[in-house]
């Protein structure tokens, strides 16, 4: 019985990853989901990081707009990602996470744009970083900011 | 110019890679990884430990036992007195090292147990006197404890553990929560069988004493028939063997030896047999 508590820990640890493991993929699958279809609807909001305007479009207004999001990673990829810190590599589980946050950041800042009547966002830039570190240095969500000039015609 | 969104490729920035297929990669990289480093250490660590002085060992330990012997009554004193003559007489038939001298100390405690520890010294608990039904099964027990004494298993144990956790506290320190709890599980695997190896050649050594002292293993098993009557953890879980694989190991033992099962009883000494107790 004297080891009973090590066990007690894998199986507490095995139990977690099952739990994030399905509970992450099915927030991925959704998150994906919603993405793609707000791309669709928002497809005609031209964003560019050029920082210059054509001559010839029109622009009566121009403001600041930006969109921000915190994404969190589940425990299941957390779990990997540490693994992986180990032997050295592309931390794949941490992928999706960032092209998650960078292309929600984008939405929520055409949906900012769109709000005021813009027909394009120049000048976009997207600013990154890690909140919420997880115990002992590990990442535990992300926040990705996106702005740009809205230029309302 | 005409800027216009176009629709990105999916597929680029995430790769199609399973997370499923890394996890079980790479846990078992490192499982293996540590299992061989920590198994190494502790069997270095042992291996060490047994070739110390035995003068390093008794030092360690000599200031614990220095004052004890004043401190007891005249049925303790008695007591101990019994249990070191079977000892010294079953030491006669046990190879111990040069310098490491058996002594034994009654413990006044409820439990069914006894244990060897560094310098010599064993312990045997009132609870397990009490379930004694003869010298002979007694014998066993206290033979099972010089065995761990004559192959410095003690010493062993404190080595070898004492370097393993070492190698932990190095890795886990900065390592996270979750590859602790990977890592503790297949440790504590690791330690419960070192212990229990060490266990199955304690019996062989102390069984072969018990045969040379008394010519025959009658009882032998008897303790370990008391212990059946508590359920027992799982084999790999237990720092012990199971108590049927015990019993059994001695009757094999015997048949290979041509050792006889049966055989007289020597009753236990007075004091032995109605050992005290502090307060009943």
């Amino acid at each position: 019985m004297q080891y009973l508590s090590e066990f007690a820990n894998l199986l507490i640890l095995l139990l977690l990853l099952l739990a994030g493991y399905g509970a992450g993929r099915l927030a991925e699958r959704r998150h994906y989901k919603s993405i793609l279809r707000r791309e669709d609807e928002l497809g005609d909001l031209i964003i560019v990081v050029s920082k210059t305007l054509p001559p010839t479009m029109p622009a009566s207004d121009t403001r600041l707009v930006m969109g921000n999001v915190v994404v969190s990673v589940d425990y299941f990829k957390r779990f990997v990602a540490q693994l992986r810190m180990v032997f050295g590599g592309r931390v794949h589980t941490y992928e999706s996470l960032l092209d998650r946050g960078r292309r929600e950041a984008l939405l929520r800042m055409q949906k900012q744009a769109r709000a005021l009547g813009a027909a394009a966002i120049f000048n976009t830039r997207f600013e990154t970083s890690s909140i919420s570190k997880g115990g002992k240095n590990s990442i535990g969500s992300v926040e990705v900011l996106a702005y740009g000039t809205a230029v309302v015609p | 110019m005409e800027f216009k969104n176009v629709k990105l490729p999916e597929g680029i920035n995430v790769s199609a890679h399973s997370p499923l297929a890394d996890f079980f990669i790479l846990s078992a990289g490192i499982l293996a990884g540590f299992a061989a480093l920590a198994a190494g250490l502790l069997f270095f660590g042992a291996a060490l430990a047994r070739h110390a002085p035995v003068s390093w060992e008794n030092a360690l330990v000599a200031a614990l036992f220095e004052n004890q012997e004043s401190a007891v009554d005249s049925r303790t004193a008695e007591t101990t007195g019994e249990l070191q003559t079977l000892a010294d007489r079953l030491s006669a038939h046990i190879d111990l090292p040069e310098g490491l001298v058996v002594t034994v100390h009654y413990w006044d405690d409820a439990q069914i147990n006894a244990f060897a520890t560094l310098g010599g010294h064993i312990f045997i608990a009132r609870g397990l006197l009490e379930r004694m039904p003869n010298e002979n099964a007694l014998a066993m027990v206290m033979s099972h404890e010089i065995a761990h004494v004559a192959h410095r298993d003690p010493a062993a144990a404190l080595g070898g553990v004492l370097l393993l956790q070492l190698l932990l506290a190095v890795t886990l320190d900065s390592a996270p929560t979750s590859l602790e709890r990977l890592i503790t599980g297949p440790n504590a695997l690791l330690l419960s069988g070192f212990s229990r190896e060490t266990e199955r050649q304690a019996d062989k050594i102390g069984l072969h004493a018990v045969a040379a002292l008394y010519g025959h293993v009658a009882e032998a098993g008897r303790i370990f028939e008391v212990f059946l009557e508590q359920p027992e953890p799982p084999k790999l879980l237990s720092t012990h063997p199971l108590s049927r694989d015990r019993i059994d190991g001695i009757a094999a033992l015997a048949r290979t030896e041509g050792w006889a099962l049966d055989g007289p009883r020597t009753p236990l000494a007075p004091a032995l047999a109605d050992p005290p107790a502090a307060a009943r």
